[in-house]
């Protein structure tokens, strides 16, 4: 049997990720659109730090999640 | 209810395929003559690590959102941490070959941190929002 809120919430994370995941495609299809090498180093730059911001947050949460 | 949780999937695993698909274009073309080859005249290496990253962010958001939503624990987290971790490990051995422009060794970490990539976005389309269980049968 389903668990109606867990299923809202299931829902909800997934056009949170949706929506991340489209500004994300956006901004990356406009970095692609550039065709000067400093911009997209730029972009990459940028993209390296976010990501491995975003890997030690979900390597913690995971960590934790593991642990239930 | 299932039906709508993979339509949502499937438009996310879409949007992740675009930036793996222009990593595969550059895998295709003629391999450079030697070291460095790639990081000269083009900008096709840095399209090539911007969509890997990309990717790796896309995955990376699917993750968390899940497991933020309580979806993601026990065996299931630490399986998707490692695949994780396998995705860095290779990611950043793609920028340190990418910063060193050394174009064999940017290649092949990027066919392997694709395939991490691909592993994790496999790992959690599998995520069951039932109660009790985390993986589809």
């Amino acid at each position: 049997m389903f668990e109606l809120d867990k299923l809202v919430h299931w829902v909800r994370a997934a056009f949170d990720a949706y929506s991340a995941m489209s500004d994300l495609a956006e901004r990356v299809a406009d970095d692609l659109a550039e065709q000067g090498q400093p911009e997209l180093k730029q972009a990459l730059a940028e993209l390296r730090k976010e990501n491995d911001a975003a890997w030690a947050r979900r390597h913690a949460k995971l960590q934790a999640a593991a642990k239930q | 209810m299932t039906r709508l949780k993979s339509y949502l999937l499937m438009i996310a695993l879409a949007l992740i395929a675009v930036p793996l698909a222009a990593c595969s274009s550059l895998s295709m073309g003629a391999p450079p003559s030697s070291p460095g080859v790639v990081a000269d005249a083009t900008v096709l290496d840095e399209k090539a690590a911007i969509a890997v990253e990309a990717s790796w962010a896309a995955a990376g958001t699917l993750v968390e959102a899940a497991t933020d939503a309580g979806l993601v624990q026990g065996a299931l987290a630490a399986r998707l941490d490692r695949l994780d971790a396998t995705a860095a490990k290779w990611v950043h051995a793609a920028r340190a070959a990418y910063d060193a422009g050394n174009a064999d060794g940017y290649l092949a970490a990027l066919k392997e941190a694709q395939r991490a990539i691909a592993q994790i976005t496999a790992a959690v389309q599998r995520v069951n929002p039932q109660p009790g269980t985390q993986e589809l049968p």
